[in-house]
């Protein structure tokens, strides 16, 4: 029982665990290439690209977490100057937004990922190919969404309990 | 529908317009380079535009993004196989990290002793059928005819000799071809982002940085790197190229322009860039710039140097026998 | 053309103030673009959107980001401040002037103002607010101060400046560290006035003895090799700006060991933190880059600069003008990116003008820093409220005598050549 739910621990942190792969190896691949470079004098010629790639992974796969761990940021002043029936309104509507942008952002990544598996392009030095560096990116668009849906039922949640919270202390 | 929020103000063209448009739908080919518009080949893409102006019936017109302001240069070529109507410059070594294996020997140490064997080579069939191979991946070759300028070598200290440079670190562009063909030379080539090369320099993170004068000058690195080897190892000539998916959008004349006003500007360039390499280096040299023109006897230590380069054509995936095939369509034995 | 442009701005600033995430809210209005412009592929908008996070110069984001948050984990960061308490416990604002020495020492470091505001959100914030500092003051503090960053050699955007204006790097530089000294200097001043004000007192009024200096002292010791090993590596040319992020990531976990202060626990909880702040902060340059693209495409930039030329005929009205259009492109356009559209465009200008190439490209450089702060779109603001939770709202009150300082600061520049080549002419 308990071995089931580490496991599902894991799972749900599949992005986290990915990107912080990714991380370790930018920073271990970018240190050893200080070593190359000014120890050695054989510096890596293909560094670049993986941090490149590297980079591209912590910023998309983590997308996804940063929406769990409420890290984007938005201007709220204006809309907590509505009454809050209002406020509820547009919260809705917001979500929308999300929705929309994140999807079309979803069909058109896909197309991009298309390009690559059409052309075979590859990296220059180390030719990995394109179409799975950027594959990641429609994956990670779809998790984003995937985990805004959370975090909005988490939010509705901790709304409810304040609301139940409130009508207790009213009595 | 999308065509439906489009009034007036679309700027699209198809293949079945004829002539006639007037100015407000004329296709806008956008030319996107990394140069600045106050090098030659920034003043010689002007010379384009005034071309096309002056030659065509208004409906076809270059708008131009200098400055890397419209992508990087893979980003433009994806965005040309969309079907954007995007021109940009591209060599060698690019196309062949683009599949064109061949064309990297374009990019090779001393491959052309004289400019006028590299434009043997543009003309030669060699070169018509490896314009082919890009085709069937989508990219038109408009002109080739553009002189980019001699890469030479600046380093923060006294290099006289191709023994002095042995074991440097020198920043190339990224790719293959640009990195083996400078160790060939004996120096250690590292790839680098170009806006890092001078903080690199001054501080001695690397030793060197290798490119035309009006870069190496437009950079400002001789502040940092005062030392200025004529090696002269690329004679580099750069290609103008778009997608055919745009290109075949075009009328048969509007086509025939587009090359023929890219070629007129290619010699327009091709002049200035011989003023301004003079220009240049009497600039470096105002600013103090210790400048060392390499001996016919050093010359040719590094042409033998260069030798071992092209024998690596099994790790570039060239065609069999490339570099004789090759000296042999400039016309060499 | 234009209208769609129009449409385009006009639903971004919608989507922005009615709380859209700011990534979602960019990215929406860019879309709105895509969709009203049927002749452009909208794989495109994909294509931008990963360009802008793929980007080398953007590096050390992750890197410092990551230091700053192992720091606070290994025990390294609590170790300085209480350092730090020793230097500055008897000033108004202590750790808020530690907050603007470090950014100017940073300065030196990172070259990236973003870079710098998330690793000082990230490590000085907490701190800060545990010293009794409210929220939102030590952001606005964190973000101000990291617009010394780009002004202190060496920094990205004076090399693309003398790179595209043909300037001497060399002395931009120079000038670069008069402005950001002079910056430097009037926030310590200013927060030592707003300390006062609301009661930021000093810590202690006494002299520390020798004995408890030196017990403070010992256990900093190790830390702070950090900046000397970072500032000394970059110096001697072992590492480059960007690459020294790596190496005080590893420093950081090295201590962290040493300390026995890193747990399993702890240390997972530090790679969490830096990927979803990177991936936070990226996005929005990310999409900031879509936009910005789309501006040059329709040439919008580009258009303004000749208003501006066929219009103007005087030199401070020109001057007056450029402040306020650089103002207003530095919200929307990400600074290095605009740098590459406007210098040279607006420099000829300039020099036709008779201003001095050093003086304008102080006042170019130093205008579009502010841009990076000022609402609705300013990335700092975004960046550092962001990681340490403030709302937008409290930030930009308590940044309101940090605006004006700026703006008294930035007029100077503009009107006083003086400011910008004093230190060039002395030292050339
Ligand atoms: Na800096
Ligand atoms: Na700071």
């Amino acid at each position: 029982m308990k071995k089931k739910s580490k496991a599902l621990i894991l799972l749900g942190n599949m992005d986290i665990i990915i990107a912080g792969i990714a991380l370790g190896a930018l920073i271990i691949l970018t240190f050893m290439g200080v070593i190359m470079r000014y120890v050695m004098k054989m510096p890596f010629t293909w560094l670049e690209e993986v941090q490149l790639w590297c980079m591209l992974w912590i910023v998309y796969i983590s997308a996804g977490a940063a929406f769990r761990t409420n890290n984007h940021v938005a201007i709220e002043v204006l809309v907590e100057m509505f009454p809050e029936k209002i406020q509820k309104v547009i919260e809705i509507l917001i979500a929308l937004v999300v929705y929309v942008v994140l999807g079309y952002l979803f069909i058109q990544s896909i197309g991009f990922v298309q390009l690559f598996i059409r052309n075979g392009r590859s990296t220059n030095m180390l030719e990995v190919p394109y179409s799975l560096i950027y594959g990641a990116i429609p994956i990670a668009t779809a998790l984003m969404m995937i985990n805004y849906t959370i975090s909005l039922i988490d939010q509705m949640k901790s709304i409810n309990n304040k609301e139940i919270e409130q009508e207790d202390t009213n009595e | 529908t999308k065509e439906g929020t489009q009034s007036d103000s679309s700027n699209i063209t198809t293949g079945e317009n004829d002539a006639t448009n007037n100015a407000v739908d004329a296709v806008k080919v956008q030319i996107g380079f990394e140069n600045s518009l106050s090098e030659p080949v920034g003043q010689a893409l002007l010379k384009w535009q005034q071309l096309l102006e002056e030659q065509g019936d208004g409906s076809i017109l270059i708008e131009l993004f200098p400055d890397s302001q419209l992508g990087t240069k893979s980003e433009l070529i994806d965005s040309m196989l969309l079907g954007e109507p995007v021109i940009t410059l591209a060599d060698g070594a690019f196309y062949a990290d683009y599949g064109v294996r061949d064309m990297g020997i374009l990019f090779g140490p001393f491959l052309f002793e004289t400019w006028e064997q590299c434009w043997a080579l543009t003309e030669s069939d060699w070169y018509a059928e490896q314009s082919e191979l890009l085709e069937e991946k989508g990219l038109k070759l408009l002109a080739s005819n553009w002189k980019y300028g001699e890469r030479h070598t600046m380093t923060n200290s006294l290099v006289e000799t191709p023994d002095d440079l042995r074991g440097m670190i020198i920043r190339v562009p990224n790719n293959q071809i640009q990195t083996q063909g400078f160790n060939a030379l004996g120096a250690t080539a590292t790839g680098m982002a170009l806006n890092e090369v001078y903080q690199a320099l001054q501080t001695g993170t690397i030793d060197g940085a290798e490119n035309p004068l009006a870069t190496l000058y437009g950079r400002r690195l001789q502040e940092v790197a005062p030392y200025l080897l004529m090696t002269g190892h690329v004679k580099n000539f750069t290609t103008w190229v778009t997608g055919t998916a745009f290109f075949d959008t075009l009328t048969p004349e509007q086509q025939e322009l587009l090359v023929s006003t890219g070629r007129e500007a290619g010699l327009y360039n091709n002049d200035l860039v011989d003023q301004y390499e003079e220009e240049y280096l009497q600039l470096m040299l105002d600013e103090g710039v210790t400048v060392t023109e390499l001996s016919s006897k050093e010359v040719d230590q590094f042409v033998e140097a260069a030798q071992s380069f092209y024998q690596k054509g099994d790790d570039f995936g060239w065609s069999d026998n490339l570099y004789e095939t090759v000296r042999a369509a400039m016309g060499l034995n | 053309m234009n209208e769609i442009i129009l449409m385009t701005a006009l639903v971004l600033l919608v989507l922005l103030f009615f709380k859209v995430p700011v990534y979602i809210a960019i990215l929406g209005g860019s879309m709105m673009y895509f969709l009203m412009t049927p002749n452009v592929n909208p794989i495109l908008f994909a294509q931008q959107s990963i360009s802008g996070a793929e980007s080398i110069s953007l590096l050390a984001i992750p890197f410092f980001v990551g230091a700053g948050v192992l720091m606070n984990y290994s025990g390294v960061t609590k170790r300085i401040m209480d350092f730090a308490e020793v230097l500055t416990g008897r000033m108004s604002g202590g750790l808020a002037q530690v907050n603007i020495l470090l950014s100017a020492m940073m300065g030196g470091l990172s070259g990236s103002n973003i870079a710098d505001a998330a690793m000082q959100s990230k490590m000085l914030v907490p701190q800060m607010r545990e010293k009794g500092f409210s929220n939102a003051f030590s952001t606005v503090v964190t973000a101000t101060s990291s617009m010394i960053t780009p002004l202190i050699p060496p920094g990205i955007a004076m090399i693309i400046y003398g790179s595209i204006a043909n300037v001497s790097i060399g002395r931009l530089f120079v000038a670069g560290i008069g402005i950001g000294t002079l910056l430097t200097a009037s926030l310590m001043i200013l927060i030592s006035i707003v300390s006062k004000k609301r009661g930021y007192k000093p810590i202690r009024t006494e002299r520390l003895t020798l004995k408890e200096s030196i017990k403070t002292t010992r256990p900093a010791l190790l830390p702070l090799m950090l900046p000397i090993i970072i500032i000394g590596g970059i110096r001697l040319g072992v590492f480059t700006a960007t690459e020294a992020g790596s190496v005080a990531i590893l420093f950081a976990l090295l201590l962290g060991i040493i300390y026995r202060e890193l747990k399993k626990k702890d240390f997972i909880q530090a790679v969490k933190e830096t990927v979803t702040t990177t991936s936070a902060i990226m996005l929005i340059v990310a999409a900031a880059t879509v936009f910005s693209w789309i501006l040059t495409r329709e040439r919008v930039p580009q258009q303004l600069t000749e208003w501006i030329v066929s219009t103007i005929d005087n030199k401070y009205i020109f001057l007056l003008i450029v402040n306020i259009f650089l103002l207003i492109v530095g919200m929307f356009i990400e600074g290095n990116a605009s740098m590459i559209i406007l210098v040279p465009l607006l420099v000829p200008i300039a020099r036709e003008f008779g201003i001095n190439d050093i003086h304008f490209a102080m006042t170019y450089i130093f205008n579009n820093a502010v841009g990076a702060l000022s609402p609705p779109m300013g990335t700092l603001m975004f960046v550092t409220c962001g990681i340490t939770k403030c709302k937008t709202k409290d930030f930009i009150k308590a940044a309101l005598p940090f605006y004006g300082l700026l703006l008294v600061i930035m007029l100077l520049i503009t009107y006083v050549p003086f400011f910008s080549t004093f230190l060039v002419d002395l030292i050339y």
